[in-house]
């Protein structure tokens, strides 16, 4: 009888996932960021990590720590979930979608909250202002057409009638970065080179030469006592100089978009290019923001990795990383608008979906083009690639950044 | 035993390092109308480590008269090939971390170009005259090896299997360490025992 409690018992150790909820819904939008709602309970102590495996091949995790007894709700971004793991409770994702033309989320605040009935057109979604709150800013909501708040981001809308013209005036999915961009892989840095390590090689190279003619040929020629001592020196800079070379095998290229609707706040998409001159089986990077792998196709990835993720930043664990096959990530965040000044090095002007100038033709703009909508202007800052130091990682050799994108739309 | 006057030999160490830097600068900088195949990460090591035994094998020995002019005994002028080999170091060890080859290779390399240039400075220092077979046997080992491989692997025409423990440039890329630690074990001894001899001049 003992033993039979006992195992009855270590059974039940752990956490167990009581409930899951999509906060946007029962949609599938497999491209965009779908948040979770995960609520555990534990009847002993737990400490570890609550994972999400996407079907894209990769896992997003966060660490819990939960007192025995106790429930705990936790939101996670999700990527087209399969399952949600905590200790050894596994919860497989329903796929019983709704597919409405429109998805509103509501701020649970407003008073006529209660009253909105979904219909096949129109999902209308409750979401609590503390999940509104640590999911909007994020970026976290972008799979919702509109979202209906009493105050703040998102689309004020005081009365039931000011969210009827809101839901009028819609017209098509704002667009944002998506977990497939084939477009945006054409614009994936060539392999190579890691561009820190070429240019130090450079560099050393010629001072090395430069001061060792100096060295031998002047100073040692004129002084001959100093002669030993000039040979030494010119050792020596060759010794400092393989100290100061960038050992790290990992580079990272990044990218600034900023897109000014014509009301509300400015984002910024900003994407990284992560490349690697030499196989790293395990990489690690943090990036200052929630990013989302982005990949060339449906695929996914055949290597696993993990997102970890904080209420801040992301990082990336156990990334695989081979020569010629980068990794691509990218994420949102709200941005004070500020036009880059200096003249563009590249600009296009969009009336009615038409793209006007010969710059219409880049792959820039082809890239980001959907960003512009039907109205709007896009333009490359000028100048060349800028040094960054935002991505951290012990293999990072090198980040720089091109120059920056800017987009106005206009209504 | 005179210990060598390092300072004396600047125009050897200026060889050297302009050499192996002029050569890095012409792959690195762009200045031809297109980029070298060999100059990529992934051979670069191969490419710093080749411009090393070629510069052993055909420049090294013709210095290697007026460093004895010097004074110099023989077996002391490996001296010299040490302070090349610590010159070149930084230029290997930066090869090294582009192309992410571990310190075992790096150690195999650096031992057949100090081989080499002993057999060099050896048949230099003991046998001048003989230095014209010398290039003529640098050459066939070196080029006509490969090549002769390289027709037997396009065409089907017979070579020698053994030609990797022969070829100098071949044995230090090989992938298999073998034949590079095999040439550095015949070679260096090669020259240590040239060095080792009694000159001419003493014997007379």
């Amino acid at each position: 009888m003992t033993a039979v409690l006992a195992l009855l018992l270590a059974l039940q150790s752990g956490p167990q996932i009581e409930k899951v909820e999509r906060l946007v819904g029962n949609v599938n939008r497999p491209l965009l960021w779908t948040p979770l709602k995960v609520t555990l309970t534990s009847a002993t102590d737990f400490s570890g990590d609550v994972v999400v495996r996407s079907r894209f091949g990769f896992s997003i995790a966060r660490a819990v720590t939960l007192k025995a007894g106790n429930h705990e709700s936790i939101l996670l971004p999700a990527l087209d979930p399969d399952e949600i793991v905590a200790g050894k409770a596994t919860f497989k994702m329903p796929k019983d979608f709704v597919r409405p033309d429109r998805i509103v989320l509501v701020d649970a605040r407003l008073p006529y909250a209660g009253d909105l009935v979904s219909t096949n057109q129109v999902l209308y979604q409750k979401i609590s202002a503390e999940d509104l709150e640590k999911t909007l800013p994020r970026g976290l909501l972008e799979a919702a057409d509109l979202v209906l708040v009493k105050e703040g981001p998102g689309t004020l809308a005081a009365t039931r009638e000011d969210a009827e013209r809101a839901l009028g005036a819609l017209k098509e999915h704002a667009p944002s970065l998506e977990a497939v961009d084939g477009p945006l892989w054409m614009q994936a840095p060539p392999s190579g080179w890691v561009p820190a390590k070429r240019a130090w090689t450079l560099f050393f190279a010629t001072m090395y030469v430069f001061a060792a003619f100096v060295a031998l040929a002047v100073i040692a020629k004129r002084f001959p006592k100093f002669g030993l001592a000039c040979t030494g020196a010119v050792a020596l800079l060759g010794v400092v100089g393989y100290w100061q070379f960038p050992r790290g095998q990992a580079w990272v290229v990044g990218q600034a978009v900023t897109v000014v609707p014509p009301a509300g706040a400015a984002s910024e998409q900003r994407t990284w290019f992560v490349h690697c001159a030499k196989e790293i089986p395990a990489a690690t990077f943090e990036f200052p923001r929630l990013v989302k792998p982005i990949f060339p196709t449906m695929g996914g990835t055949d290597d696993p990795f993990t997102l970890r993720v904080n209420d801040r930043g992301s990082s990336v664990e156990g990334l695989l990383l081979r020569p010629g096959r980068p990794a691509c990530f990218g994420g949102v965040e709200s941005v004070a608008a500020s036009e880059p000044s200096g003249t563009p090095a590249l600009s296009v002007l969009v009336k009615g979906g038409e793209p006007e100038g010969l710059a219409a033709g880049s792959d820039d703009f082809k890239t980001w083009k959907r960003f512009v909508g039907r109205d709007g202007r896009f333009s490359v800052a000028g100048g060349g690639d800028r040094p960054a130091g935002r991505v951290k990682s012990s293999d990072l050799a090198d980040e720089h950044e091109r120059p920056p994108i800017f987009i106005r739309t206009q209504p | 035993m005179r210990f060598p006057p390092l300072q004396k030999s600047a125009a050897l160490h200026l060889a050297w390092i302009g050499g192996l830097c002029g050569a890095v600068i012409l792959m690195l900088a762009d200045f031809l109308p297109y980029r070298l195949p060999f100059a990529g990460p992934d051979g670069f090591f191969a490419a710093v480590l080749s411009l090393e035994l070629f510069f052993v094998l055909l420049v090294w020995p013709l210095f290697v008269p007026s460093l004895l002019r010097e004074g110099i005994p023989a077996p002391m002028v490996l001296i010299e090939v040490a302070v090349l080999l610590l010159f070149g170091l930084p230029l290997v060890l930066i090869a090294a971390n582009v192309t992410g080859v571990d310190a075992g290779s790096v150690l195999r390399g650096q031992v057949l170009v100090a081989a080499l240039a002993a057999l060099g400075a050896g048949v230099a220092a003991r046998f001048r005259p003989a230095l014209p077979w010398y290039y003529l046997a640098a050459f066939w080992l070196s080029a006509a090896h490969p090549f002769w491989a390289f027709l037997g692997d396009q065409m089907g025409a017979a070579s020698p299997r053994i030609s990797v423990y022969l070829s100098p440039f071949w044995g230090a890329v090989a992938r298999d360490a073998s034949p590079a630690w095999v040439q550095a074990a015949v070679y260096g001894l090669g020259g240590v025992a040239l060095l080792a001899l009694p000159s001419r001049k003493a014997a007379a």
